[in-house]
């Protein structure tokens, strides 16, 4: 079973809906969304009958004012404020390290599970093909730890394993924190999508740092490259300097954006299918080249 | 002799192997003296992070010495390492009671780094 | 006044609106925080010089191996796994670790003590269009933001009458941090199902911190969309619409200044400020 994620240091380079096309033009494979914190793949894709399941991570502390004799040792020691003058605690700011139920002289606190969000597993359907879709939905305020992330990665690979899937294409959560790291975990190649501005270039070289440090393969793509032709020319030299090849560059395109908008994945339209498809097909190369 | 621990999906040698070191369910912790299995909850699974060095700490308490695993962390792979406790690469789709015995025939190579 | 600027994703024009409102608001010496700390961005679009690099730290146990009997108590208590006990040493896992304290103040032989560990700089600069800038940067590896966005917010050098907060995108920890306690928040989004998506979740965590807010649509072409339908259903207001410019998308990505690109931004922001004024008043 091979993996192929795509990320991109920061949200709106069009990534979702390159992953989505990808997707649809793989002949068969499983699609996982890991952006548990704002996930819009099952947006493009639209799950049918998707079936919940919550999930918790880590703990919170719960204070029982009955018992409580108020001498505010709990309120001290918290590094996080979360217990404020009236003895209410506040889930947003507990930590859940539990220092409180530790040093409650009269054991007033108790530390719970909590609560953080659902994951899904989902069956979509792109003309006639079924592809199964695995997503989250983190609860705001919570925090991202990569454990959704890895919950949903695990519940795909277990079910590409059962019904005999030889490929996995996830859409990355942005950034290069731990939910980024959960995403790495046993990818055979990356796409990074990258948009040719000052800040994009940036962020390009953070994820190639992160992936060297992991020592995960990538291939770079060049999405709206006609916005700064000068900044796409110096990232694919970048690139091939640093040993990573390039899918190809994709222009600007309205249609695209026009087609996102509306919810459909863009190669369901024919004139973005003929631009995304040799793409892909780079892609899918370098992926059979990786062990 | 120093136990050996499997990691599993269930708790018991039946059951089919889990293959993260970490998140995995149980611990089946087979004793060679004995020739007994016993099962070891993995506390360390729920946490958000963790998981890891959370499990290891539990093995170190249980006497354990070897560990087959098919995914091991670079922080869990540290402790382990440190702690002498040996560990080697596992099978995903087998019983434990079967990858025991791959153990026990030598067929299983000894894990020099992390792979997760 | 202080003003958080964010949004549900990134890439909706977020940096684009605070840095934009900095240089509208020049003659107050606004400072800005760029408080998204995993890809301080702001630096790169304002011109600035800067001034002083501090060190952001915190606090994380060191077990001292000639008091330590062993006994295994911090890492029985320890929430997070941070600390393992082996039979001769004890590890400590600062990445995992939350800096609690409950190790060092548990611990029966008092062989923990707390020690700084740096999780990334401070860079404290002087914008070339008036004002400041105080970018977070977290050091790469290092996970735990949400103390180096709460140093960034409390560094001032010299206070001003506006103070606006670039945030991280999305609506977890860092988000949450860089918005609890401002004054007001903007939410910038896109007019599209994704944006709107992206919006909805952000209002959910806004609500969660009590804090006014109001929606900026980047990227307008006309329509709302399904953005103005979760703005009513939200009851929260549309302040102003940025509307969509490639002109604007290309001088941005040269890094040029978007008030040249698009004179008609200078406008729309002077009425964002204004109504934020009448909201916070
Ligand atoms: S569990 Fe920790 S963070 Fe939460 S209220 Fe208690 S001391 Fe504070
Ligand atoms: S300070 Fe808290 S989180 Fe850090 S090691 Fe000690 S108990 Fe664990």
């Amino acid at each position: 079973m091979k993996e192929l994620l795509v990320l991109s240091g920061k949200g709106g380079t069009g990534k979702t809906s390159l992953t989505a096309s990808f997707i649809c033009l793989a002949e068969k494979a499983i699609a996982c969304d890991y952006d548990v914190d704002a996930s819009n793949l099952p947006i493009l894709l639209k799950p049918v009958d998707p079936k919940g399941h919550e999930f918790s991570a880590g703990l919170t502390a719960d204070l029982d004012k009955d018992i409580c004799i108020d001498c505010g040792l709990c309120r001290d020691l918290c590094r996080f404020d979360a217990i404020n003058s009236k003895y209410q605690i506040s889930t947003l700011s507990c930590e859940g390290c539990g220092f409180c139920a530790e040093v409650c002289p009269v054991e007033a606190i108790s530390m719970s599970e909590r609560p953080s969000g659902r994951w899904f597993a989902s069956m979509s359907d792109q003309d006639g093909k079924m592809v199964p879709l695995f997503y989250a939905e983190l609860r705001p305020g919570e925090e991202n730890s990569g454990k959704l992330v890895a919950q949903v990665k695990s519940s795909a690979r277990q079910k590409a394993l059962e019904e005999g899937y030889s490929l996995l294409i996830s859409d990355g959560s942005p950034g290069i924190g731990c939910p980024v790291i959960s995403s790495l975990v046993e990818a055979n190649l990356v796409v990074i999508v990258a948009e040719p501005s000052v800040s994009g270039f940036h962020d390009l070289k953070r994820v190639r740092e992160l992936l060297a440090l992991r020592g995960v393969r990538s291939i770079l793509l060049i999405n709206k490259w006609d916005l700064n032709p000068e900044a796409s020319e110096a990232m694919e030299k970048w690139a091939q300097e640093c040993d990573i090849p390039c899918a190809g560059r994709l222009p600007y395109s309205s249609e695209l954006a026009a087609a996102v908008a509306v919810g459909e994945v863009p190669v369901s339209r024919k004139e973005l299918r003929d631009l995304i498809l040799p793409v892909w097909e780079n892609i899918a190369k370098t992926l059979e080249k990786q062990n | 002799m120093k136990n050996i621990a499997i990691c599993s999906s269930e708790d018991k040698a039946e059951a089919m192997v889990d293959g993260r070191f970490g998140r995995c369910s149980y611990f089946m912790v087979w004793n060679p003296e004995s020739s007994d299995f016993k099962s070891l909850k993995n506390t360390g699974i729920d946490a958000a992070h963790g998981a890891g060095t959370g499990a290891a700490q539990v093995l170190l308490q249980n006497n354990v010495g070897v560990v087959l695993t098919s995914r091991v962390g670079p922080k869990a792979f540290q402790v382990l390492n440190s702690a002498g406790i040996k560990m080697y690469q596992g099978q995903d789709n087998i019983s434990v009671q079967a990858l025991l015995e791959k153990y026990l025939a030598q067929q299983l190579e000894e894990l020099k780094q992390p792979n997760n | 006044m202080e003003i958080a600027v964010a949004s549900g994703k990134g890439g909706t024009g977020k940096t684009l609106v605070a840095t934009c409102l900095a240089r509208i608001l020049a003659e107050y010496n606004p400072i800005v925080i760029d408080a998204d700390v995993e890809e301080p961005n702001a630096g790169l679009v304002m011109p600035h010089r800067v001034i002083d690099t501090k060190p952001a730290f915190r606090p994380v146990p060191e077990v001292d191996m000639e008091s330590c009997t062993l006994c295994g108590k911090c890492a029985e208590l320890c929430r997070f796994n941070a600390l393992v006990v082996l039979p001769s040493e004890v590890m400590v896992f600062t990445e995992l670790c939350h800096s609690c304290g409950l190790c060092a103040y548990m611990c029966p032989e008092n062989a923990i003590n707390e020690v700084n560990h740096k999780i990334g700089d401070i860079e404290e600069s002087d914008l070339l269009s008036g004002g400041q800038l105080i970018t977070g940067r977290l050091l790469v590896g290092e996970v735990q933001s949400p103390p180096l966005i709460k140093a960034a917010r409390e560094t001032r050098r010299q206070d001003s009458e506006y103070r606006l907060v670039d945030c991280p995108p999305g609506t977890t920890c860092p988000a949450i941090e860089s918005i609890r306690d401002s004054d007001f928040c903007l939410l910038v989004t896109e007019p599209s199902l994704f944006g709107a998506h992206d919006l909805e979740l952000s209002i959910a965590a806004t609500k969660l911190l009590d804090v006014r807010t109001g929606i900026i649509i980047n990227r307008w072409q006309g329509d709302d969309a399904d953005v103005g339908i979760i703005a009513r259903e939200q009851d929260i207001p549309i302040l102003e619409r940025i509307p969509y410019s490639l002109e604007l998308a290309k001088s941005y990505a040269k890094g040029e200044n978007p008030l040249t690109a698009m004179p008609e931004l200078q406008v729309i922001l002077e009425n964002v400020i204004k109504m934020v004024k009448e909201r916070v008043a």
